[in-house]
């Protein structure tokens, strides 16, 4: 098991990437306008929203990328083999 | 009286009742111990983690107020977004820290853990006084969320009788609360979030459509209130008050007992990682929460004559529930009450929960009871939660509601002076014990004084900066002030050779344990 731990090394370059939701939200002067509207929605807004979007996928991804990940999936399907063959005469 | 709403509404809280008594049931464990009444036997995974940090966080004060201030105040109010944005890669990175070293050492709050990192006494001390202190008035607050929909139902006025119905939810909070520990709010928070969303749902749908779309909503709303004011010349205005309430509220949400209770509950780290990714979902809600006072706004419920008793005795809390009044049936009414009164008890369950936990692990374990064992520990913790949900109570009825609102704004203010110590010390045991005390204390003081120069009223406090106005979150100014003192004064002690504590934590317990 050791070495599924080991398989590839996250590379913590990716950690940077949870700085966009910062700068893109607390930079005020860049979103607080009317124009342009979505569906009658003033820029303000939708943009917001927007970036509650944005920052939930960029933390997946970088969860997926650059956090260590257990391979439970694999380790039960090898064990599930490996048992059904023992079980074959 | 709104009979049709109030029966609906009886009916779906009976139901809570009974699921927060049989919660004890579900994953048995010993109640006897603290870990089990007070953390669920840190087993909850992902999915449950997800409903109880959502309605711990995201709590029926909120769903009230949040709406409440873009009615009242505009788009100020709408800083509850950006918060509830960056909160999350920030909690990514740190928290799960945190869950490790607690898992390892059998951490129960926040102050076990900086008497184990920094091996003081006063200190811990101080880490667990601030977070009784400041998690207090949010409880009484979720008693103003029951308050304001039992108005909305009628049932109001002054004297005993008209405070029967909060009495009554009280008492059974408190008794499953007692029961079932941490169990019970996590069964509940999942019925809560059904009735939430489905209340959320239907108001951005029908509403609208019978307001006209959104473009005339937004359209009705007064120019002063649809975008932040621009900054009159010499001074940051609006803009920096925006973004400093947004940073500081974010770095202080999860330094708070419940956030911390919530977190040391999930079964592993990476249920806490997962969560960071998935709780934005409640953060788009509570947007479109927020967009409710506006559509009281274009609604015109303000000026409603059978509103105008409820509005001069809640303020702008009552804009949504005027809202649903006004649009909705009556039986759907008593189902988006219910969903806010529910919404209520779950966080005041965690918040009650983890402040008792503070009391009885960081005060009366180590001052009045020093060889308690782990069924009387657990005892305490009991009676502590009954204690502390009292007291709100007695707050809410025989105190002005504005001191509470006054209370829970300061409560930021302090609790964030915690953040030295709880989260720079997840990363480094260089900083000083006693400066980290030092420092915590200049944060409490000058906090609490700019918000008393501002007469309580705000938080957003106008710093001067070489001829320019900084309008900035009370919190966030007297946390950078917390941490040059203390910087400063690590400094001075490490120079002193002052004695710093022995450190009970090793590097390696803060990661991820290797299968």
């Amino acid at each position: 098991m050791v070495n599924t731990a080991n398989d590839r090394k996250p590379n913590k370059w990716w950690f940077i990437l949870l700085l966009a939701p910062f700068i893109g939200v607390l930079w005020v002067p860049f979103f607080n306008r009317v124009d342009p509207q979505i569906w009658g929605v003033p820029f303000f807004f939708w943009y917001q929203f927007l970036w509650v979007v944005i920052s939930a996928l960029v933390t997946a991804l970088v969860y997926f990328m650059a956090t260590p990940q257990p391979k439970p999936a694999r380790r039960a399907t090898a064990a599930g083999v490996r048992h059904s063959r023992g079980n074959t005469p | 009286m709104n009979w049709t709403a109030f029966t609906v509404f009886i009916a779906l809280f009976a139901v809570v009742t009974v699921l927060g008594f049989i919660a004890s049931h579900w994953r048995r464990g010993d109640l006897d111990l603290i870990d089990e009444w007070g953390l669920a036997g840190r087993r909850l995974g992902t999915f449950i983690t997800w409903f109880l940090l959502g309605g711990d966080l995201y709590t029926a004060y909120t769903f009230v107020a949040v709406p409440a201030l873009v009615f009242g105040a505009g788009a100020i109010g709408f800083f509850a977004l950006p918060y509830t944005i960056i909160v999350y890669p920030f909690v990514f990175v740190v928290f799960p820290r945190l869950w490790s070293v607690a898992q390892r050492h059998g951490y129960v709050t926040a102050s076990d853990f900086v008497r184990g990192r920094f091996d003081s006494q006063p200190l811990a001390l101080a880490v667990a006084v601030t977070g009784i202190f400041a998690t207090m008035p949010y409880i009484a607050l979720q008693l103003v969320g029951i308050q304001v929909v039992l108005a909305g139902m009628g049932i109001s006025g002054t004297g005993f009788v008209s405070d029967m119905p909060l009495i009554i939810a009280f008492v059974i909070l408190a008794a499953f609360t007692y029961t079932s520990g941490l169990r019970a709010p996590a069964i509940i928070a999942v019925v809560k979030d059904l009735l939430i969303y489905a209340t959320v749902l239907a108001a951005i749908v029908v509403i609208p459509i019978e307001l006209g779309g959104y473009g005339k909503i937004f359209a009705s709303v007064p120019a002063s209130k649809l975008i932040l004011p621009e900054p009159p010349t010499g001074s940051l205005g609006s803009y920096s008050a925006y973004a400093t309430l947004a940073l500081g509220s974010a770095l202080a949400l999860f330094l708070y007992p419940h956030s911390v209770t919530g977190v040391l509950s999930a079964s592993s780290r990476r249920a806490i990682m997962r969560n960071s990714a998935l709780l934005p979902a409640y953060t788009f809600l509570l947007g479109l929460i927020a967009l409710l006072g506006y559509m009281a706004i274009a609604a015109g419920v303000g000026d409603m004559p059978a509103f105008t008793s409820y509005f001069k005795q809640y303020g702008p809390n009552f804009a949504v529930p005027a809202l649903f009044l006004a649009t909705f049936p009556s039986w759907f009414v008593g189902f988006a009450f219910a969903a806010i009164a529910i919404g209520a008890l779950v966080p005041a369950s965690i918040m009650s929960i983890a402040t008792a936990n503070l009391y009885t692990r960081n005060i009366h374990r180590i001052y009045f009871q020093p060889n308690c064992t782990k069924a009387e520990e657990s005892k305490v913790a009991k009676i502590a939660s009954l204690v502390v949900k009292f007291g709100a109570l007695a707050f809410i009825l025989f105190l002005p509601q504005k001191y509470a609102i006054q209370l829970q704004l300061l409560g930021g203010v302090w609790i964030i002076q915690t953040l030295p110590a709880v989260v720079l010390g997840l990363y480094t045991g260089w900083l000083h014990r006693h400066a980290l005390l030092i420092g915590w204390a200049a944060g409490i003081v000058t906090g609490t004084a700019m918000v008393a120069s501002l007469g309580f009223s705000t938080s957003v406090y106008p710093l001067q900066i070489g001829g320019l106005t900084i309008p900035c979150y009370a919190a966030l100014a007297s946390l950078v002030i917390n941490l040059v003192v203390t910087v400063v004064f690590t400094w001075l002690f490490n120079v002193a050779h002052a004695k710093s504590g022995s450190d009970a934590t090793a590097d390696l317990d803060y990661q991820e344990a290797m299968p």
